[in-house]
């Protein structure tokens, strides 16, 4: 039986091993016992799954022209080292991300040019509205954060954002349990039946975007979306007017791991929508094949506004195109802690009286 | 005494839901964990569907009690039906 070494037990993940006294593939660690069918059908699932591959074309790859280049300006902070891009008519003079001074350094030559950009649609007022209702009924925020806020220091910024298209196909094994309760006389005897469910077929995801600039917070990024890709039009240099553009320092290349992660949960997920009548369903195993790839750069728009409180550093973003607002917010310790004790004093006391009443 | 003990384990479980469900309200940025957003208009296709019946945990409830003994019983083929309270070896412990 030494072909059948390398079975992993579907229980627990330990080695199986043929038990020769009872007849059956037996798990040592978890004396689950197998028919030898069962491991057999298991094998044939798992070695007609094929390897991931994952590979994007470029849409388009055009640089700046000259003439572009020389309306366009790139400044750099001084303090967090943060790259902007404003065209001759605005002056950026203070970084979006930490609020330092920043200088003018060059032009761009040798970056890529966006292909599509989402214009603002949100402008500064409702911005600031938007930042101002993100405070309010919020009980254990500080009142001082509040009076102490920099509102006018928000900032309408364009972010460099790659998007990645692509089919997905392939194999998703699932194991999913059904319960059953036995009752007996003095005690219930529950048995887990445990099944091996496969799901195979194909979806395709579009312009699934990921943040191409390591001083813009991946996870703030990732809470203001989604955008809208269908509002997107052709990047002129004129949609910059009045607004920074942050410069993108992480290219397609490293992006698309990210793309790639939210596009295998997002199909698993899909597939186990399919797997319905068990009372678990949990992912065993996936397979995945990525094909017609597709990457194109996007300048999506954005406000940003940073405060720092107590010495810690607050970022908010609103999403410019939907106007969803975001950004966490300190605690009030004080009143966390007399919430709490009021809390917890009360229902102790209420809990007490009715116990008492039942008779306890 | 009993009394006065169940309802601070009540009162102490609850002052946390309240004061953390409080707390969670300051609380908006998360990563995503999927890409459901982008998910392109009727491209979900699974045509390929099957399962069967690997294997069976058995656990003993007496009085509210879990007592993890378990014994295993498994069949192949698609579908099985699988059986119940064959001859199974020493039980593991499985609990919930
Ligand atoms: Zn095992
Ligand atoms: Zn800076």
């Amino acid at each position: 039986m030494s072909e059948l070494k390398e079975y992993k037990c579907p229980c627990c993940g330990g080695g199986i091993e043929w038990n020769a006294k009872a007849q059956k593939m037996k798990c040592p660690y978890c004396d689950t016992e197998f028919e030898p069918e069962t491991l057999l059908q298991y094998d044939k699932d798992l070695s007609k799954l094929e390897d991931d591959d994952l590979t994007f074309e470029n849409e388009a790859n055009a640089g700046w022209s000259e003439e572009e280049q020389n309306k366009m300006n790139l400044y750099v902070c001084q303090s967090c080292g943060g790259e902007v891009i404003a065209d001759n008519t605005t002056s950026a003079s203070s970084c979006p991300y930490c609020g330092n001074p920043v200088i003018m350094k060059g032009n761009l030559s040798g970056d890529l040019k966006p292909d599509y950009v989402i214009p603002f649609k949100y402008d500064k007022k409702a911005a600031k509205a938007g930042y101002q209702k993100h405070l309010s009924g919020k009980f254990l925020l500080p009142k001082v954060f509040k009076d102490e806020n920099h509102i006018d220091e928000i900032k309408g910024v364009y972010i460099p954002f790659w998007l990645f298209d692509s089919d997905v196909s392939g194999n998703v094994i699932f194991d999913a349990t059904k319960e059953i309760v036995h009752h007996r006389e003095e005690e219930d005897i529950i048995e887990t039946k445990h099944y091996n469910v496969i799901r195979g077929g194909s979806v395709s995801f579009d312009n699934v975007p990921v943040d191409g600039s390591t001083k813009m917070d991946d996870a703030l990024m990732e809470s203001i979306e989604p955008f809208e890709f269908k509002e997107a039009v052709p990047f002129q240099t004129a949609y910059l007017s009045g607004f920074l553009a942050d410069r993108y320092d992480v290219d397609s290349e490293a992006s698309k791991k990210r793309a790639r992660e939210r596009i295998i949960e997002s199909t698993i997920s899909e597939f186990k929508d399919t797997v319905t009548g068990f009372d678990s369903v949990t992912t065993k195993d996936t397979s995945l094949k990525f094909s017609k790839g597709n990457v194109k750069y996007a300048l999506y728009p954005a406000w940003i506004l940073n405060t720092t409180w107590q010495g810690k550093k607050f970022t908010f973003a609103m999403n410019g195109q939907t106007g969803k607002f975001v950004g966490d917010l300190p605690t009030d310790k004080t009143k966390f802690g007399g919430l709490f004790g009021v809390t917890f004093v009360a229902i102790t006391i209420i809990m007490y009286i009715l116990l008492k009443l039942m008779g306890m | 005494m009993e009394t006065l003990l169940i309802s601070c384990a009540v009162g102490l479980v609850i002052a946390f839901v309240v004061s953390f469900s409080f707390r969670a309200q300051l609380k908006s940025v998360h990563f995503q964990n999927e890409a459901s957003s982008y998910l392109r208009e009727d491209s979900v296709n699974v045509d390929e569907r099957s399962e069967y019946y690997t294997y069976s945990t058995r656990s003993v409830r007496s009085n509210g009690n879990v007592s993890g003994k378990n014994t295993i019983n498994a069949h192949g083929g698609f579908d099985g039906p699988g059986g119940f309270g064959g001859p199974g070896g020493p039980g593991g412990s499985i609990g919930f």
